[in-house]
């Protein structure tokens, strides 16, 4: 009997039941590894919802959570609960959703592309968001506020770079190197025309362009989050949904098709939902880094790279690193830090350390 | 020989030390040479300006001879060293007389950037003016000089030309600049044009971290090209008018220094008043603002408030107010509805002050209704409902007719002040409007502010155009997805 590279000889029933004792013990470990991946997000998310620059003591916060859930057609008549329910538990589920995203689309590209260093913006989508938001603050562009504006202009630029994809991908093979170098090509252009943008603008436009990019939850309340959450569930479901097809091309293009898998068209798909998740975040946060790259390492540590497990994971890590990150941008100064900063602060130093640390068979 | 590791270690340190050491001796002798720390703050910029009032006079000679008497040096009476060669002597007040009677052919002056510049004595001035802060104080200068002009602007003040209706000369290429902001790129050829054109072209901006950052390597040493930086929005607005009077005008006594005289004295009328009366009221007694750009009034799309550290020099805690911006932080800070509840609690917020703008002359009374009203529905439930919201047009707080914002912000802080209550917002308004000859335009607003508003509006807001937007784009991209992956027969 040959398993894997090493070929084993399998002689006695004693061998066969120390194989699955250690693949239960495997089992086991990985969904302690999940279930202390959900109590950590719980527990962040508690001590989150209490972190902010306005002073509410601990149990006031969750009486007034707790009040609120059971009445939630009551309106909010207090400084207090308007803070807690209309600023912080948006803003809560803004980062949890958001990080959640990113990261699913980053182990998708991760896996899709078999590339450690992709992430979601990989195919130059945060490039185009950058330039349609630049548009549409220099141009006052207002679709009901120019805040809507900037946001429904930054989608649909972030989406140009897929649409280009696409095409190219009716004349030539879908490969990951194609996508990446067409991605990196179109990245180049959107960065040239917003930076041309960002030289004959005026001052003040430029600087609100420029704390665009920097990614901020503070754009978060309940209007915006059903859309991006909307986005970001189903677009993560799809995704779980082909982790089968992920699985079979993280062994080889020439093994996926063997196995029935179309390789091209999963791409594709896995392209465009990966470009839809990503720009539905872009467009009402701004740049986030290093989510959708570091989180699927991280989860890679303790779940392996089986994308069955890999993509939830992925999805519960990429939210706990986006709300601890948004706890410390919080806790620093009187008004939050954007939150972009901080996530590059951290997100780099723990990548350099997951590199050299890691352990090759991981991919 | 081979070097031991501590060594070359050692070696390694006192190279950096000695450069270090170098680069420090360096610097310091060059600011040394190039910039004057002055322990007072004269009105009027100019060397030979002994005595720190607005105008050089016989006064800053009797100033001067004071010192040269007591034996005082050009560190300790910088404004005393009229020609500028680091003694004060008898050549200064010789200097200083040249200035009043008119045969001064250079002026020694300090900038916006506490360097000590000249400036060639010209009978007439050809202005590129960058930025439209600094066109308002040239406009408002130079209305009744016959002979000067503005021949170039930086493309903000195209924006904004419709306003400013000031012809700009069509020879040569009328003389946009590139942006001459922040990033500071010029257009070369166009300042060598109109150069070539006119003999001589003074560029009038402010400081060199926002304006034409690359002016002065690039034009320098040409005598025919000066650049002068002095405060039309950033420091003291009164300062820089008076400086830029004085330069263009003071030693010719042209209409350019008639004009920033009567300035003065329009200036003082209202400030001098509002200084003396706010100097009666205890501080307990002054009202806690806040100045703030609210996101989508603006270009910008966030909220940021303007602590007493961010740059701009007609704020309103200039008027009796306590500007509790700092609480958030210093200079221009992003905030969010919580913050303000947290500025609330901690401080009280009594006046908000919303600044628009792009409010040049038409849409202006839609601007400060719509800027109070998007404060009201950002912020509604986390401020008190007592908390007093206004607003007023962008011209009327920043550069020349910084008065007018004075003027509002004083009678909105204290209306039962009975020398405050006697003014009233839009004659001041008018009465700028009449110094920079556009008493006669109607396309420049007459509503100039609005206000109070209370955050205790309902407020509606939709997501529904997010809605049909995110559905619009899915079924988009699922379209486009099927299309390139359906599977061809």
């Amino acid at each position: 009997m040959v398993i894997g590279k090493k070929k084993t000889i399998v002689t006695s029933d004693s061998d066969v039941s120390h194989m699955f004792t250690e693949y239960r013990a495997s089992r086991a470990k990985k969904a302690m590894a999940i279930i202390l991946m959900i109590v950590a997000l719980l527990i962040a998310s508690i001590y989150g919802l209490s972190v902010g620059s306005y002073p509410i003591d601990f149990v006031e916060v969750y009486n007034i959570v707790i009040d609120h859930l059971f009445h939630l057609d009551d309106p909010l008549t207090t400084t207090d609960e308007r803070v807690i329910w209309n600023t912080r538990m948006p803003r809560l589920l803004f980062a949890i959703v958001s990080g959640a995203g990113l990261a699913v689309a980053g182990a998708a590209m991760q896996s899709m592309m078999k590339n450690p260093l992709a992430d979601p913006y990989t195919t130059g989508i945060s490039s185009g968001a950058s330039f349609g938001a630049v548009v549409a603050i220099a141009f006052g562009i207002s679709i009901g506020s120019i805040s809507t504006g900037t946001t429904v202009l930054a989608f649909f630029f972030a989406l140009v770079p897929a649409a280009v994809i696409l095409l190219l991908s009716t004349f030539k093979k879908t490969s990951p190197s194609m996508m990446i170098l067409a991605g990196l090509s179109v990245m180049y252009i959107f960065n040239a025309m917003t930076q041309y943008m960002m030289l004959v603008v005026d001052s003040e436009t430029m600087e609100a362009a420029y704390q665009w990019t920097i990614g901020t939850l503070n754009k978060s309340s309940w209007s915006t989050l059903p859309i991006m959450a909307i986005v970001v569930i189903f677009g993560s479901l799809a995704i779980m949904n082909m982790s089968k097809y992920l699985n079979a091309m993280n062994s080889g293009d020439n093994y996926a098709k063997t196995v029935g898998v179309d390789v091209k068209r999963i791409r594709i798909i896995i392209l465009v939902l990966v470009s839809v998740i990503a720009a539905s975040i872009v467009s009402f946060t701004g740049i986030i880094g290093f989510i959708g790259l570091v989180s699927p390492h991280i989860t890679r540590i303790f779940l392996g790279s089986d994308n069955k497990l890999l993509i939830p994971g992925s999805l519960m890590v990429g939210a706990l690193v986006m709300v601890v990150c948004d706890i410390i941008a919080k806790s620093f100064t009187t008004t939050a830090l954007p939150i972009g900063i901080v996530t590059a602060f951290i997100g780099g130093p723990v990548f350099l350390t997951l590199i050299i640390r890691q352990k090759k068979e991981v991919w | 020989m081979i070097l031991s590791k501590y060594k070359i270690l050692t070696m390694a340190v006192l190279a950096v030390a000695a450069f270090a050491i170098l680069a420090i001796g360096i610097t310091a002798e060059n600011d040394a040479a190039s910039v004057n720390d002055y322990s007072s703050d004269p009105i009027l910029w100019i060397y030979g300006n002994a005595d720190g009032d607005y105008d050089i006079d016989s006064n800053d000679v009797a100033v001067i001879n004071a010192v040269i008497a007591a034996g005082g040096t050009a560190a300790a009476y910088p404004w005393c060293d009229a020609n500028n060669d680091g003694v004060i002597d008898s050549d200064d007040a010789t200097y200083v007389n040249s200035m009043i009677n008119g045969t001064a052919k250079v002026l020694y002056y300090l900038n916006i950037d506490n360097k000590v510049c000249s400036f060639k004595v010209r009978d007439h001035m050809n202005i590129v003016s960058v930025n439209q802060c600094n066109l308002q104080t040239v406009n408002l200068l130079m209305n009744k000089d016959s002979q000067s002009k503005v021949v170039g602007g930086d493309q903000q003040i195209y924006k904004y030309n419709r306003v400013f209706n000031l012809t700009f000369a069509d020879k040569p290429a009328n003389g946009v600049l590139k942006t001459g902001e922040k990033n500071g790129v010029v257009e070369d050829e166009i300042i060598y044009t109109l150069e070539a054109y006119y003999g001589h072209v003074e560029i009038t901006l402010g400081s060199i971290a926002r304006y034409g950052t690359q002016l002065e390597e690039k034009f320098g040493d040409d005598e025919n090209i000066s650049i002068v930086r002095l405060p039309s929005w950033e420091d003291n607005t009164l300062e820089g008018v008076m400086t830029y009077g004085y330069l263009f005008g003071g030693v010719q006594k042209s209409t350019f220094w008639t004009q920033a005289v009567a300035y003065y004295d329009w200036y003082m009328k209202y400030f001098g008043t509002i200084e003396k009366e706010v100097a009666k009221i205890s501080e307990s007694a002054r009202p806690n603002i806040l100045t703030m750009y609210v996101k989508d009034c603006f270009d910008g799309a966030t909220n940021q408030v303007l602590s007493t550290t961010s740059g701009d020099y007609e704020r309103s805690e200039l008027c009796g107010g306590n500007n509790v911006g700092d609480f958030f932080g210093t200079g221009y800070v992003d905030v969010t509805a919580e913050d303000m509840a947290a500025c609330q609690a901690s401080k009280g917020i009594d006046i908000i002050y919303v600044e628009p703008s792009g409010v040049y002359g038409d849409g202006g009374k839609e601007y400060v209704t719509k800027s109070v009203q998007l404060c009201i529905d950002e912020f509604k439930g986390y401020i008190s409902e007592k908390t007093a919201i206004y607003s007023l047009s962008f011209m009327a707080t920043t550069a020349a007719p910084c008065v007018v914002g004075y003027v509002f912000w004083a009678k909105t802080m204290f209306p039962n002040n009975a020398a405050f209550a006697k003014w009233n917002v839009d004659d001041v308004f008018a009465e700028y409007l009449a110094m920079s000859g556009w008493a006669d335009r109607t396309d420049i607003s007459d509503i100039v502010s609005y206000g109070p508003g209370y955050a205790k509006e309902e407020s509606s807001g939709s997501s529904t155009t997010y809605i049909i937007i995110a559905v619009v784009a899915i079924i988009i991209i699922g379209g486009a997805a099927y299309f390139f992956t359906r599977k061809k027969p």
